[in-house]
């Protein structure tokens, strides 16, 4: 597929980086000279100088071909008037970063369809999703729910006293219509198999309904309470999303930001978190207001390094989860072995978002995890797949990729080998990197 | 909460002011006054519970965050006039121990409130420890404990702001500890002068220093039931009046004047304004003495104005006259002294010239801008400029002390006294001047007043002398929540 | 400042002044009542006035009315109506001193209420309706009555508004001034009209009952009797004004929004709850104290203290009690209650509860400050962030508020007032309450005052009403200056 990517920035970096390598044809349109030598120097891509939203751009038939355009540039109204000028010129789909909070909701993007952008996503807003959603889990590292929430993917790490590390798969007893589909281990990903053992400090992906994953969480993990207290530091974007969801799911929120214009104007809108204006490395600011009895402790600041520091000094002083912004991918993996619990990149998140939106239609959705070494996505199978009344042993799947659990009719079983997929089933599969392109294929 | 630090600090302050408590006990023993025994009751006993909470608890060590220096500062003076208390009870010099605190409350807070009478019969050291408690509390017992224990770092800095507030926050010299001796050498200096003086102008070496300690307190207890009129010495209500003046400026002028010399003083705003308000006020006070009475003698009249306006706008409290018997405007114009007070960082209470000041200014440019919407006015003090914090703290500062004197002072009528002599009680004792208007006038007392009544006055002299937030922060739920105020 | 617009608008303003001078004019030919000729000279000269300044002044090409003008407006037309409207009391003999004509119309206008009246009832009915109809047009106010009448002064007419009807909140409360003056004075009028049947069928007469409904919706306190409405001694009259008193003391916006939106969620609203809420425990205690402490029966207890409650909190006046003999808790208790006020946006004046219960809000932020020294913190009020503006307002405005209470208390002390009686006239007049305590109190009126007293007394009775900066920025030297601030 060819796709237009509006803007070489950090975004548009890692979306083209993905998107070449699942072989499709992208072309970077970007005013800024450097940022374009960049790009056309370590990717496989072509640069157009320009304006997105420009006429004579849109004119070029290299991008007036295309399938696919995705605007994220730094400003919002560049994004969306770009994607609406490419509708008009031809393009078949749009997607535009937007960041103002007051673009997003549903009414919102229902308005934004009729004028042409068929998605807008919020890296920002996005991600504040998701940590809220992790932190609402006490054990997960990872949560994403697919099927309108049926299945539910759940990372959790093994610690000493869990009761499921050195038994043989085939031998656990876990609750029915619960899968494990991938282990973390050492950083490489791996589809197990009956024969293989979960040990300490595996980090686990199990699949299954939510409710029979909770029973895991309080039998076989660390039972630990409903997160009640959060300290967020960096009272940004990301901050503020995070802290007015919280505080609407009842949680106990305090956020400290160095900029007081920042405080002020997040102190307006939140209703009983509290803001301090201060350093997040004050030890004495930390101190004083309980940073060791926090629940977790979310690091937002822009700085990576910043944020590595704090969740450390976090932990130094006593609070039980830290949750890691990081900008770079490359991070992660180092964060995770210093003692980070829960690393979120926007930058994935976003990816993963257009992803699903390019694998059209019948991809809902796609999450990428652990620095995308794998990704999780969720299927509607149709009428013109290969695998249609087919057994699945008889289907040639790849081998590091494993069907997780299947929503027919509303209701979620784990298939097995004898199991046939049908027309109108959603299917949620776990792949290892290398393996999409050949799932993509089959469905 | 750090308890153990608590109990650490809190023992090794009722051991040293169990010491404190034997002074007394050894003047009972010069004079061979039998409350020697209640005196020195008292010290073993507040020694040896000291000792108790210093058991375990030897060391100064782990965080001295801001809820605990509040809770130090809070539970510091509480005890002190718990205990302090005793000998009054013991000896029995008062019917109840609600007496005992109202006395010793209005020592350690310098408010000069009296229960007794017929104070010329009773036993020297209890005059003198009345004299005692004003002269600690004046400066602040905890700054004093700073002073003579070392090591606590940024705790002395939270300690000190917690008892020694006030509207800027201009620290003088670098270390917190360094600071607190100079107040505790300026303080004691000045005593020794007045002392000295009083003796020559002819009062008795006893009464010197009990005097003394009351001036530069600006307490108000005296040695003698109708205060300083007893002495009708022009000589000594100069001296008295001249120590007045000067306890109710900023001591850290004190060590300006010292380190660059007089010019420092008239370049002070606040001590400028201060002494513009006692001139004012005492030519009005003159003013209306005389044509109330035409037959009253001038000079008369600019003594008793002098002394009553300098004594009450200082809230020292002391009298030589009964002016609850003056005419309407002269009452009216000492009321209203009684809310303005001394300077900030004086021995004075009350709200305090400098935030006056502030609020002058803030009303002022609130004007201007009334008729010019998008005016940016800068509000300016000694030539800095006023952070944003300190001027909204000023004018909720102003409004939640108005509304404990609106609230104590329904209560106080509640109890029976008169709108106006409610209200003088409650300022008397809000403001740590001491001595009212009416029932609680100055040749009056305060034993009239129901139990409940003084109750609410003993709770107001407290959060007066601790400039209302040091007590409120321990009314608030956000103080006691078990996990960090979470 | 525009010299020429000023006069243009204030010439319309003055003009219809004097057409509404007719009514009681056209009430005086009726009875054939000599003061006919005093209505009649005193609609004459304002005419002729309004109509000089109205051709001196223009309208058209002038620009804009900015707020400087706005402020000017008001505050002109107010001090000239006060002055044309002493008039007819003067020129009819029934006040021979024009001073007093004077107070009694600034009274009238300003809806204190405070009368130098000893007889009132052998006034003609002419001069009787002038009253209550000075108070009724104060009341909603007459620079709001003029904008519906004139729609050119309409246009651009926000600082007008806005001068004339400040208040804590800024919310507008219809796009255009003009509709939501017509609103106001719809619903005001409207309400008055149902308080004249409820009277008139309770027993009042015809006349008596529009008097009493036009100074009761006023909140003003008029009364056609010398007795007040103590001297119908009837519970169903007393309790038809205490109802629509408390509705007076309601903010209006309120009844605009029921208006608009068919009905409204009264439960959110604070200060509705807070000003009821008050009433009730007011009344209560009040009326245990009578029980108690003057042995009353529950019943006349209940009744006074319900009565007078009301009235002092809605600042209208009415009374059937003297309640200077009451015990001092209830005494203390009004005192307050004539600070607190009614709530924003009412006809009451007062500091006004929106403004008490924001300052309470910020004194608890305040605290938790103190707790916490780098909180960022806000306050909130009806769901939503108060601007900072807004707390800063309301702050200096209780500052400069109180300030004003401490002047004027002075001055009436400075006349022979008691310290309480002096405070009492301040808040009485500031407050647009109407009776005072002691010699001003309800039993006696105004008359005794000495003239200073009675020009200090009117221009805090127009201070209050205008919410003080309309006339506190008449005294910034800036305001004046020609050329626009250079």
């Amino acid at each position: 597929m060819r796709v237009v990517i509006v803007g070489a920035g950090k975004v548009g970096y890692t979306l083209s980086h993905h998107l070449v390598e699942e072989n499709h044809d992208v072309v970077v349109i970007e005013e800024d000279e450097g940022r374009r030598n960049t790009i056309q120097n370590s990717l496989d891509v072509m640069t157009i100088p320009g304006n997105g939203a420009s006429p004579k751009v849109l004119m070029n038939p290299d991008v007036r071909s295309a399938d696919l355009m995705i605007a994220v540039t730094n400003s919002d109204e560049v994004n969306m008037v770009a994607c609406m000028a490419a509708k008009q010129a031809g393009i078949n789909q749009t997607i535009a970063r937007v960041r103002n909070i007051e673009y997003i909701g549903k009414e919102e993007a229902e308005f934004q369809r009729s004028l042409g952008i068929d998605l807008t996503i919020n890296p920002e807003h996005a991600t504040a999703v998701e940590i809220s959603r992790i932190l609402m889990i006490p054990a997960a590292m990872e949560v994403e729910d697919f099927a309108d929430g049926k299945v539910r993917l759940l990372e959790v790490k093994m610690n000493q006293d869990s009761p499921l590390i050195n038994i043989s798969l085939a031998k656990l007893n876990l609750p029915k219509n619960v899968l494990i589909v991938g282990i973390l281990r050492n950083n490489i990903m791996i589809i197990p198999r009956g024969l293989d053992e979960l040990k300490v400090y595996d980090n686990v992906f199990f699949v299954g309904e939510p409710s029979a994953l909770k029973e895991i969480q309080v039998d076989y993990t660390e039972a630990l309470k409903r997160v009640k207290r959060v300290l967020i530091i960096g009272a940004g974007r990301i901050g503020r999303h995070l802290a007015l969801r919280l505080e609407k799911h009842g949680i106990s929120v305090k956020i400290i930001d160095k900029d007081p214009e920042r405080c002020q104007c997040l102190a307006n809108l939140l209703k009983k978190g509290s803001v301090f204006c201060g350093e997040g490395t004050d030890v004495d600011l930390l101190t004083e207001e309980g940073v060791g009895e926090a629940d977790a402790v979310v690091c937002l600041t822009d700085d990576d390094k910043l944020n590595l520091l704090l969740a450390l000094l976090a932990k130094e002083l006593g609070c039980k989860k830290t949750i890691v912004r990081v900008g770079r991918t490359e991070y992660i993996p180092l964060l995770e072995k210093v003692g980070v619990d829960v690393i979120v990149s926007p930058r994935l998140i976003t990816a993963g978002a257009i992803l699903s939106q390019v694998r059209r239609g019948k991809f809902v959705s796609i999450s990428l995890l652990e620095g995308a070494k794998a990704q999780a996505m969720e299927v509607i199978v149709s009428d013109d797949t290969t695998i249609k009344n087919k057994k699945l042993k008889d289907v040639k799947f790849p081998r590091d990729c494993i069907v997780g659990a299947v929503v027919r009719d509303g209701k979620v079983f784990i298939p097995d080998g004898q199991s046939i997929l049908q027309d109108g089933d959603r299917a949620v599969i776990f792949a290892l990197a290398t393996a999409i392109t050949k799932v993509e294929d089959i469905f | 909460m750090n308890t153990k630090l608590l109990k650490a600090i809190l023992g090794k302050l009722l051991v040293v002011y169990g010491c404190v408590i034997c002074i007394p006990a050894l003047v009972a023993i010069y004079y061979k006054e039998p409350t020697f025994l209640s005196f020195m009751g008292t010290a073993v006993l507040t020694m040896a519970v000291g000792f108790i909470l210093m058991f375990n608890n030897r060391k100064i060590e782990g965080r001295m965050g801001l809820r605990e220096s509040y809770a130090i500062v809070g539970a510091g003076w509480l005890l002190a006039s718990l205990f302090g208390a005793l000998p009054f009870l013991t000896a029995h010099i008062v019917p109840t121990y609600i007496d005992a605190v109202f006395e010793t409350v209005s020592g350690f807070t310098t408010t000069g409130a009296s229960v007794l009478n017929n104070l010329e019969n009773l036993p020297k050291s209890i005059l003198l420890w009345r004299s005692m408690t004003h002269w600690l509390g004046g400066m602040g017992i905890i700054v004093l404990f700073i002073v003579l224990l070392p090591r606590m770092g940024m705790g002395a800095v939270h300690l000190f702001n917690a008892e020694v507030p006030g509207p800027t926050a201009e620290k003088i010299v670098p270390r917190v500890r360094e600071g607190a001796l100079y107040l505790w050498a300026i303080y004691a200096g000045f005593t020794l002068l007045e002392i000295l003086m009083l003796n020559l102008a002819g009062m008795s070496l006893f009464d010197s220093v009990n005097h003394a300690f009351a001036t530069m307190a600006t307490g108000g207890f005296s040695t003698k039931t109708a205060s300083i009129a007893a002495y009708d010495s022009v000589a000594i209500e100069s001296i008295i009046i001249l120590f007045m003046v000067i306890a109710g400026v900023n001591f850290t002028l004190y060590i300006h004047v010292w380190r660059r010399g007089m010019s420092a003083m008239f370049k002070d705003m606040e001590f400028k304004v201060y002494l513009f308000i006692l001139l004012i006020s005492s030519i009005i006070v003159t003013a209306s003495l005389m044509l109330a009475n035409i037959e009253f003698p001038i000079g008369t009249a600019i003594r008793q104005s002098l002394f009553q306006v300098v004594s009450i706008m200082t809230t020292t409290g002391f009298a030589t006259a009964d002016f609850d018997q003056w005419p309407g405007l002269a009452k009216m114009v000492l009321f209203f002294l009684m809310f303005i007070g001394g300077s900030a960082g004086s021995t004075a209470g009350g709200i305090k010239v400098a935030r006056f000041i502030l609020l002058f200014k803030i009303g002022w440019a609130q004007i201007k801008q009334a008729f010019n919407p998008n005016l940016v006015v800068n509000i300016t003090f000694q030539g800095k400029l006023v952070d944003a914090m300190i001027l909204t703290s000023v004018g909720r500062f102003f409004f939640i002390f108005l509304l404990i004197f609106a609230c104590a002072s329904v209560l106080l009528a509640g109890t029976g006294l008169e709108p106006f002599d409610a209200m003088s009680a409650v300022v008397a004792t809000l403001g740590n001047i001491g001595p009212g208007f009416g029932v609680v006038g100055p040749m009056m007392n305060f034993a009239l007043v129901s139990l409940f009544g003084k109750v609410v006055l003993i709770a107001c002299m407290l959060l007066g002398r601790l400039e209302l937030f040091t007590i409120l922060v321990l009314t608030h739920p956000e103080f006691w929540r078990r996990h960090k105020a979470w | 400042m525009k010299v020429k617009l000023l006069q243009g608008i204030q010439g319309r303003l003055i003009t219809v002044y004097g057409i509404v001078m007719l009514i009681p004019l056209l009430l005086a030919v009726y009875d054939a009542d000599p003061s006919a000729k005093a209505f009649a000279i005193a609609a004459l000269v304002t005419i002729v006035l309004g109509i000089t300044l109205f051709y001196k002044g223009r309208i058209e090409g002038q620009g804009r009315i900015g707020v400087r003008e706005g402020f000017a407006a008001v505050a002109g037309m107010w001090i000239i109506a006060s002055l044309l409207g002493a008039l007819p009391y003067y020129l009819s003999g029934h006040i021979p001193k024009y001073l007093d004509a004077l107070f009694e119309s600034t009274s009238g206008l300003t809806a204190t209420g405070a009368t130098v009246l000893a007889n009132i009832e052998i006034l003609p009915r002419s001069l009787l309706l002038w009253r209550s109809l000075t108070q009724w047009l104060g009341g909603m106010g007459i620079i709001v009555f003029f904008i519906i009448l004139l729609p050119k002064v309409g246009m651009g007419a926000t600082h007008l508004f806005k001068a004339e009807v400040p208040g804590p909140d800024n919310e507008r409360l219809s796009p255009k001034i003009r509709q939501t003056a017509m609103i106001l004075w719809g619903i005001y009028g409207g309400l008055t009209s149902i308080a004249i049947v409820l009277l008139k069928l309770a027993g009042m007469s015809l006349f008596d009952a529009v008097n009493h409904a036009f100074s009761c919706m006023a909140t003003g306190g008029f009364s056609t009797k010398n007795g007040n409405i103590g001297a119908y001694d009837s519970l169903p009259i007393e309790l038809i004004i205490m109802f629509f008193m408390i509705l007076s003391g309601v903010n209006f916006t309120i009844y605009i929004n029921i208006w608009r939106k068919g009905s409204i969620n009264l439960i959110r609203n604070t200060e509705l709850k807070v000003y009821l809420g008050t009433i009730g425990l007011t009344t209560s205690v009040i009326a245990l104290s009578l029980m108690l402490q003057k042995e009353y029966g529950w019943s006349l207890a209940l009744r006074e203290a319900a009565f007078q409650v009301v009235s002092v909190i809605t600042t209208t006046g009415f009374f059937i009690a003297d309640f200077n003999i009451w015990p001092s808790l209830s005494k203390m208790i009004l005192f307050s209650l004539m600070f607190i006020g009614g709530c924003a946006a009412s006809t009451s004046g007062g500091l006004k509860m929106a403004r008490i219960i924001l300052l309470l809000k910020m004194g608890a932020a305040q605290i938790k400050q103190a707790i916490h020294p780098q909180l960022v913190s806000n306050v909130f009020s009806g769901g939503r962030t108060v601007e900072p503006i807004v707390l800063k307002n309301v702050t200096r405005f209780f500052f400069l508020f109180v300030l004003s209470f401490v002047c004027a208390s002075i001055v009436f002390a400075a006349i022979g007032f008691e310290p309480f009686d002096a405070m009492g006239a301040a808040i009485a007049t500031l407050g647009n309450a109407g009776p005072g305590f002691g010699a001003v109190g309800p039993a006696v009126t105004y008359a005794s005052v000495v003239p200073l007293g009675k020009i200090v007394m009117i221009i805090c009775m127009l201070l209050g009403r205008l919410e003080l900066m309309t006339f506190l920025v008449l005294i910034q030297p800036e305001f004046w200056r020609v050329k626009k601030n250079w």
